[in-house]
């Protein structure tokens, strides 16, 4: 487990779990996601996708206490950037204001879920 | 209040905060239940800052309602930092005015007049999903030209 704040309103705890096939990456996310650590969120999620790809991500988002429009620019870029490298992400949600945007917006389809 | 919104940012200027039965300057509406207005920096952070001046409304709106307001504004504001504020100090003023019966903000930045089609993004999209959330949340809302920048305004 590594944890980490992005800055005061954000912190990203990466989890690896290795396996034969590969490796299951689960990155949960406390706190708000929006404009202002949208990117860093981008960034971090694109270094795990280099190579040695993992097998698997979750963006576990149900520790989240606010996500608005641009957090959710960020994880759609998340998820193009896993589609480019062929790996497959799925979200983690509980109701909240994260299904209240995903719902809003009309995405909560785009999305698979674990 | 003021303790409160200047906790979150010493760099925020309160230019009024009022309550009922304590008439503040500007004067809020007679009716008002609360009213407050934030002069907020052009950058990032403010977003935050609106946002923690909604939650603060806890006492006078639902928990739905206040949930509603709160992803507005960030929307709002969003914008209008990002694209509201050409100039190196430029200020974006946040004006709220909670009644028994609505709750409205208005946001007015001093970018260019803006035009606000609500369109679905088309599966795929990343861009284009702020101005659709307001759209769909607001009770009402509406954007203003002020001849120096924009006034989005919006009720829950």
């Amino acid at each position: 487990m590594v944890g980490s704040p992005v800055n005061d309103a954000l912190d990203l705890d990466v989890s690896v779990v290795q396996g034969a096939s590969g490796d299951l990456v689960r990155v949960t996310l406390r706190g708000d996601l929006d404009l202002a650590v949208e990117s860093d969120l981008v960034e971090r999620v694109e270094q795990l996708l280099r190579p040695p790809r993992p097998r698997r991500v979750v963006l576990d988002l149900s520790g989240l206490l606010f996500m608005d429009s641009s957090g959710l620019r960020g994880v759609l870029r998340c998820a193009r950037a896993a589609r480019e490298a062929e790996v497959p992400l799925a979200l983690g949600v509980v109701p909240g204001p994260v299904t209240l945007l995903l719902d809003t917006a009309g995405v909560t389809g785009w999305f698979d879920y674990e | 209040m003021s303790r409160r919104v200047a906790a979150v940012s010493e760099s925020v200027s309160i230019a009024g905060v009022g309550f009922s039965g304590r008439p503040p300057e500007p004067a809020p509406p007679s009716d008002a239940l609360v009213s407050f207005v934030l002069d907020l920096p052009g950058r990032v952070s403010s977003v935050a800052v609106s946002r923690a001046a909604i939650s603060g409304l806890r006492a006078f709106l639902s928990r739905p309602r206040l949930q509603r307001f709160e992803l507005i504004t960030s929307e709002v504001v969003t914008n209008a930092v990002r694209h509201g504020c050409p100039d190196p100090g430029d200020l974006v003023r946040f004006e709220v005015v909670v009644r028994p019966d609505t709750a409205v903000a208005s946001v007015l930045d001093r970018g260019q007049p803006f035009h606000a089609p609500v369109q679905r993004p088309e599966a795929g999209s990343v861009e284009g999903f702020g101005l659709l959330v307001t759209a769909e949340l607001a009770a009402w809302w509406q954007v203003e030209h002020t001849g120096g920048g924009n006034r989005v305004t919006y009720a829950v």
